[in-house]
């Protein structure tokens, strides 16, 4: 099974009873590619089109070549013809049905003696041999969508599709499972499409990411290269850049610019489409504090900034700034100790100039 | 009691549900479907199914009564298919009953289909399998206690139907007789002995059919426990 051989190639309009529209573009040839964006921005309905579950209004999705769906042939391949395996936000598992009887439900028409054999290597594969026998409403969340996950991957689909993969699970649980989730998903070797609203999940899970927001699709492009440079404010704001301001490019030289932001001058890796107006997008965690200028500290960027709140958030402590505009620092919960961080303080922020992204306006 | 009268009622009530079961299932899950074109038919058509259980049996008796008779378009198409009549005879008080226990069909029917998850039925068509093969495997598995409900209240009501057979069955021994029209003779010509036995097995049928609704119901059918 080459990559290429595997390629999804997406490009549809779905359009809802209520009028609304939304666009699917997606195009993979392998790994996790990521649908991401805040809930109701249409991703599970791309994730539905694919799976031949809503019917798009125009456009076209192929697989391999094959044709699944197209508007202007008139084709549209149902569900059971896509060979897709598909895991719901509700997992969905038959509650009649014990755990064997879920993961080999797909397998009726193999011979008995096949199917066992499958629904053995399934159950060993996801850790659940010793819960064969247990129903679906017995299991913890975390089992479950181990068999929902193996139901699917049992008949060898040509595709995977998730919807919210670990959103039915509480916190804690969702970060113990997310390392074992993307090693599955690795491991099958098929191309995954995923759909998610949190941005650690995207981190986590993704290798390509699509931001989406009220169906349209906003940048496409590397999990890393869309978190760090969003291409405009509206990506920025989704995948979580924490602060977003406003500026304008005062001067470029030797490609890096100076960029004015109420009052206070940054200097940041100069856009390649020039001067003027520029949106500025500091993520929260490259924002550094100090209580006094350290001669010993490399960021060019150093402005006085007085605290405003200090909310703790597990290991690590969120700060409120106001140093003329706002910004949000993200420093561990030692350092904020150390620093005395209270409301109405005055620090010393500092942000490493590659860390200052400027999106044109 | 009358054992002629009992084996019809048996008959009817058997040939009512199977019938009940072939048209109500489709017709539950067209009226159970849950978005789409057709919201305000959907409504009318349950209004109408639901219609039999305010209107006094003879009431709707007299209705088919009239728009069975020889003369009217049911009538003669009936009479240009078999041949036959409809009013007085046990395809006449088949059509009523089927008419008449709609309600108690469709009713469960519909309950059930309404509360299937159908994110399972989309799960199975994920999972390969075809429309068809999934109402085997999903929709009956799902969905049987309210499905055995329906087929149950109705066999139970058939049997206790009375007002409707006799406007339009009358009252001929072996056709269109049955039990509870046999026990209205049995009063009437004041043998109150066979009155009570025939009274006694309907009571009788009418509590089996009660307690295994019961039962049924408070069966704790696990659905869409698997999120």
């Amino acid at each position: 099974m080459s990559q290429s051989r595997q390629r999804l190639v997406a490009a549809f309009t779905v359009r809802h009873r209520s009028g609304t529209t939304i666009d699917g573009h997606v195009e993979t040839g392998g790994g996790v590619v990521v649908l991401y964006g805040p809930s109701g921005c249409g991703k599970t309905t791309v994730l539905r089109a694919l799976a031949g579950l809503d019917r798009p209004a125009t456009g076209r999705i192929a697989f391999d070549g094959e044709p699944w769906f197209d508007a202007a042939q008139g084709i549209d391949l149902p569900p059971q013809a896509r060979d897709v395996g598909m895991l719901g936000q509700e997992l969905a598992l038959f509650p009649w049905l014990d755990v064997a009887g879920n993961v080999g439900y797909a397998l009726r028409r193999l011979p008995a003696a096949e199917r066992a054999k499958r629904v053995t290597e399934a159950l060993r594969r996801f850790d659940l041999d010793s819960l064969a026998r247990r129903m679906p409403a017995t299991l913890s969340g975390g089992q479950q969508q181990r068999v929902a996950l193996a139901r699917a991957l049992v008949r060898r689909p040509r595709l995977l599709l998730l919807d919210e993969p670990l959103s039915a699970l509480d916190a804690p649980l969702r970060a113990r499972l997310r390392p074992g989730l993307r090693r599955w998903l690795v491991e099958t070797g098929l191309p995954v499409v995923l759909v998610t609203h949190d941005h650690t999940e995207a981190l986590a899970l993704g290798d390509a990411i699509i931001v989406m927001e009220e169906g349209r699709v906003l940048q496409t492009g590397s999990v890393a290269e869309v978190f760090s440079r969003p291409a405009d404010a509206r990506v920025a704001r989704i995948v979580g850049t924490e602060s977003i301001l406003c500026g304008e490019v005062i001067a470029v030289e030797a490609g890096l610019a100076t960029v004015d932001v109420a009052g206070v001058r940054l200097t940041a890796v100069a856009p390649p489409d020039g001067s003027g107006l520029v949106h500025v997008c500091l993520r929260a965690e490259e924002v550094v504090l100090l209580r006094h200028a350290d001669g010993g500290l490399s960021a060019r960027n150093r402005f006085p900034a007085t605290v405003l709140f200090v909310v703790p958030e597990g290991p690590l402590v969120r700060v409120g700034l106001d140093a003329g505009f706002e910004l949000t620092a993200l420093v561990t919960r030692a350092a904020a100790e150390e620093l005395a961080l209270l409301p109405g303080e005055r620090v010393l922020a500092a942000v490493k100039v590659p860390a200052v992204h400027l999106v044109a306006r | 009691m009358d054992v002629t009268a009992a084996w019809l009622t048996f008959r009817l009530a058997a040939a009512t549900t199977l019938l009940l079961a072939a048209v109500g299932l489709p017709l539950a899950w067209w009226l159970a479907a849950p978005h789409g074109r057709g919201a305000g038919l959907r409504g009318f058509v349950e209004a109408v199914c639901t219609l039999p259980l305010v209107l006094p049996p003879t009431v709707a008796g007299f209705f088919l009564l009239v728009a069975t008779a020889p003369q009217s378009i049911v009538g003669r198409l009936w009479a240009g298919l078999t041949g036959g009549t409809l009013p007085f005879t046990f395809s006449g008080i088949l059509l009523a009953a089927v008419l008449m226990n709609l309600p108690y069909a469709i009713g469960p029917f519909t309950a059930a289909f309404a509360t299937l998850d159908r994110r399972l039925v989309e799960a199975s068509w994920c999972l390969g399998e075809s429309r068809a093969a999934t109402i085997l495997r999903v929709v009956l598995p799902a969905c049987w206690p309210g499905i055995v409900t329906g087929l149950v209240m109705t066999f139970a009501h058939v049997v206790g139907e009375f007002g409707v057979v006799l406007m339009v069955g009358g009252n001929i021994p072996g056709i269109t007789r049955t039990l509870s029209v046999a026990l209205y003779d049995d009063v009437q010509a004041l043998d109150h002995a066979s009155a009570a036995r025939t009274a006694t097995v309907l009571v009788a049928v009418a509590l089996v059919a009660l307690v295994t609704v019961q039962r049924l119901a408070r069966r704790p059918v696990a659905r869409g426990s698997g999120r």
